[in-house]
């Protein structure tokens, strides 16, 4: 999942401004593969452990000294928008801050900021989309 | 074709492998014999008795489902259970093998369907 330019992006309440794009990885961490005698192809595929990895861009136009840091526990929720209040988004997840990074150039700053959603039960989604 | 013990589908909810382990002449030092390191050489004292192992997944769609599974193999590796006729997935057939124990790989993974991997192991005693 990916969205483009969000119309806004909070972590625990706090807007976080100039954010350019977000992505939703979801990876495996258990991956089972079963084969039975009956020839070369496993015959069975399962994931058993997923990570919901999110990647939130920003593009730093100024001076900045509120950045999260790892292991902060939040909610995070971004708008995503079509220009428009038709199709507009609301996507929401609880989920921690593994990482934040800054990168300079000639064109200025960004900075990546990586959190990991989790899930209460651990048996529902945590990443809840829902239309405004 | 499915494989079977004693007629019955142990295995067959998930995908398994069939192994057969060490054959041949069984040779045993000498010093264990006697529990003496000084001793020197072996000696033959028959054939190793048959092993095979089925090793694979049972694969559920509920916890309880999951749960009976597991029963119906452990039902047959208790003492004094009768021996039966294994068969693998192409008819390979050893008769009159006892399920000797079974060893569970890990906890119960939930994903897609709930599974848990086993070896179970086979072989005639005595």
């Amino acid at each position: 999942m990916i969205v483009l330019r969000p119309d806004r992006v909070e972590f625990e309440y706090q807007v976080w401004e100039g954010v350019v794009r977000v992505a939703i990885d979801r990876v495996s961490t258990r991956t089972l593969e079963g084969h039975d005698e009956l020839g070369p192809f496993a015959s069975f595929v399962d994931v058993a452990r997923q990570r919901v990895l999110i990647r939130v861009t920003q593009e730093i136009d100024a001076d900045n000294l509120e950045a999260p840091a790892p292991g902060d526990l939040g909610q995070l929720e971004l708008i995503a928008g079509s220009g428009s209040d038709a199709q507009r988004r609301r996507v929401r997840c609880e989920c921690v801050v593994e990482s934040v990074q800054n990168k300079f150039s000639d064109y200025g700053a960004t900075r990546s900021i990586v959190l990991i959603a989790q899930s209460e039960a651990g048996n529902v989604d945590p990443v809840e989309i829902s239309l405004l | 074709m499915a494989s079977t013990f004693k007629g019955l589908n142990l295995f067959t909810s998930g995908p398994h492998r069939f192994e057969v382990h060490r054959q041949g002449r069984r040779v045993v030092p000498l010093s264990a014999i006697a529990n003496d390191p000084s001793i020197a050489g072996t000696i033959e004292t028959g054939d190793h008795e048959l092993r095979v192992s089925v090793h694979g997944r049972l694969v559920a769609e509920s916890e309880s489902a999951l749960d009976a599974l597991r029963e119906a193999i452990t039902d047959q590796a208790a003492y004094q259970v009768p021996a039966g006729d294994l068969i693998d997935h192409h008819g390979r057939t050893w008769q009159d093998v006892k399920l000797l124990h079974v060893e569970w790989d890990g906890g119960i993974d939930r994903g897609r369907a709930l599974s848990v991997g086993y070896r179970a192991e086979f072989g005639i005693t005595g």
